[in-house]
């Protein structure tokens, strides 16, 4: 016991130090940013951006209350049917490379775009069905490509591997390879269809699922956008901070772990493959109080399925060998930040670039469902003016025959 | 153990998301002048789709490029004080102000050749105008603002 307190009071100090030094560098890159300015003149290189999608890190959480569920065919016995889910979320969308190159006429710029996704999430499943709640780890490693043409096409793919982990066993929960690749086209601002194939474990279990989706009305204004089997919204933005969606769509996932029912239906022991599935519909409501930063609410109902079966290497597991239970209807909520970093190359008025990044916000972070949201996309000046206007803003504009 | 692990995580946390929410950045300035440009150059060329499509990618690398030499030239200047320099620091001072405006100058060309790929003529010609007209509506908006 001694032993284990001095272990975790070294721990405890180990994590101070790392905490004090990350503020010491902190504190110290502007002197020493400030030491390398040579005081003779040296010429500055320019410098344009890099990539045209800037480092997202998010971070969201989901959770729905005590949930009523009712057994489809065969019931467990137990007291009081319930179920509850919550959800934490951190992940970081980053560009990895960018190139551009001209066709031959050297009227379009092509692009190729590579982007990771590193995503952690913490799922929490309590239920009459389980002898205590039950937490998952899950970590994902999404690498994603975007090819744009620089005119009506583009193409995008993304590869997810993601791995879960049961944290009161710490054994492995399963492996899985989540896959999206998409053909789009953008007739014109206005319009895009999108087709493609995606395998996935959003509803509960491994599906391959075509990719049918299009989208009517400008992406910096109102806008429907339908990508079955993946979501379904109507976008409406509010002003320039405010972004107001209507939406329907499915989250859910499959685990394997460790049985320690007390139902006596499973063997104690054996591995139990469990599923989870839901459609939510609701609404969110997004601010984006600038370039660096946005948050948002979303709310609404959700129904679906959580089933559950033993299961063994050697025999496949029968569909009807699993217990499914119908979740009853109810409230969920989510919310979420998302801090941006960085410089990107502009974009404003590109509206192939603006599918490109709806294509990135809308898959492939993770297997889940999670969009990370359009903030990047700018928002359309109908005022035809700019806001505390300065000199500093215009001087590098001005020339003196400019005033007369 | 936990408490204290909070209590290390929550500080910096606010800080970070005070800093996010408050920064009325000068990147925010810039989106805000870019899509200001959008509109006027879209509404002074009268440009089509197809027009748009091609064009836009282009123009927003050349504005890119345009502001890579400007911020340079700025950091450059930054570190000057014309009234202290040595001799060899004024030679230097004027060679890279002069080399400034040739690069400006050869990256409109440049870029004026890929417009005349995407769009005819005369709106190539609209554009040089409509540049112009965008930087006086800037001013003037500057102008009445003080």
């Amino acid at each position: 016991m001694i032993k284990l307190k001095l272990m975790l009071l070294k721990n405890y100090f180990n994590y101070k130090n790392s905490i004090y030094h990350m503020m010491l560098c902190i504190m110290l890159a502007p002197l020493v940013q400030a030491s390398s300015v040579n005081d003779s003149i040296k010429k500055n290189e320019p410098k344009t951006p890099k990539h045209y999608i800037k480092p997202c890190l998010y971070i969201s959480w989901y959770g729905i209350p005590d949930r009523k569920i009712v057994p489809r065919i065969d019931s467990l016995p137990m007291n009081g049917r319930y179920y509850q889910f919550t959800q934490r979320n951190i992940g970081l969308n980053a560009p990895l490379y960018t190139t551009t190159w001209l066709n031959s006429d050297s009227s379009k710029i092509k692009s190729f775009q590579l982007i990771t996704t590193v995503n952690s999430t913490k799922e929490r499943i309590e239920s009459s069905f389980l002898n205590e709640p039950r937490v998952f780890r899950r970590t994902s490693i999404a690498l994603k490509g975007i090819y744009s043409d620089g005119g009506k096409n583009s193409y995008f793919f993304a590869v997810a591997p993601f791995s879960s982990f049961d944290q009161y066993t710490s054994a492995r929960a399963g492996s899985r390879l989540a896959t999206v690749f998409i053909y789009n086209r953008t007739v014109n601002e206005k319009f895009s269809y999108r087709l493609g194939f995606m395998r996935t474990f959003v509803f509960g279990k491994k599906l391959a699922l075509p990719i049918i989706g299009f989208r009517y009305g400008r992406l910096d204004g109102v806008n429907f956008n339908m990508q079955l089997l993946r979501n379904m919204s109507l976008n409406i933005p509010m002003g320039k901070h405010f972004y107001y969606s209507l939406f329907t769509k499915p989250i859910g996932s499959a685990y394997s772990f460790k049985n320690d029912f007390n139902t006596g239906f499973l063997n104690k022991g054996t591995t139990v493959e469990l599923r989870r599935w839901e459609l939510l519909t609701g609404m969110t409501l997004t601010y984006r109080a600038n370039s660096n930063f946005s948050m948002f609410l979303s709310s609404g109902f959700s129904r679906g399925y959580v089933a559950f079966a033993e299961s063994s290497k050697k025999i496949a597991i029968r569909r009807d060998s699993y217990q499914e239970y119908k979740l009853s209807q109810g409230g969920f909520l989510n919310i979420g930040l998302n801090f941006y970093f960085g410089k990107s190359k502009q974009i404003n008025g590109n509206y192939s670039m603006y599918d490109v990044l709806d294509l990135n916000s809308t898959y492939g972070n993770d297997d889940n469902n999670i969009n990370i949201g359009n903030t990047q996309i700018p928002a359309q000046n109908k005022a035809m003016q700019v806001k505390n206007l300065q000199y500093n803003d215009v001087k590098d504009l001005m020339s003196e025959t400019d005033i007369y | 153990m936990k408490n204290s692990l909070y209590k290390y995580l929550i500080l910096p946390t606010l800080i970070l998301l005070n800093s996010f929410v408050s920064a009325q950045t000068k990147a925010d300035k810039k989106e805000q002048i870019a899509a200001f440009r959008v509109a006027f150059i879209t509404k002074e060329l009268n440009l089509n789709s197809k027009e748009a499509q091609l064009f836009w990618p282009v123009y927003n690398e050349y504005q890119d490029k345009l502001e890579g030499l400007r911020i340079s030239r700025r950091k450059q200047n930054k570190k000057l004080a014309p009234e202290a320099m040595t001799d060899q620091e004024a030679e230097q001072f004027i060679e890279s102000e002069t080399d400034f405006r040739v690069n400006e100058a050869n990256l409109q060309k440049q870029y004026y050749t890929r417009f005349k790929q995407s769009l005819p003529l005369k709106k190539v010609a609209l554009l040089i105008k409509a540049e112009e007209d965008f930087k006086r509506e800037l001013l003037k908006q500057l102008k009445d603002k003080n």
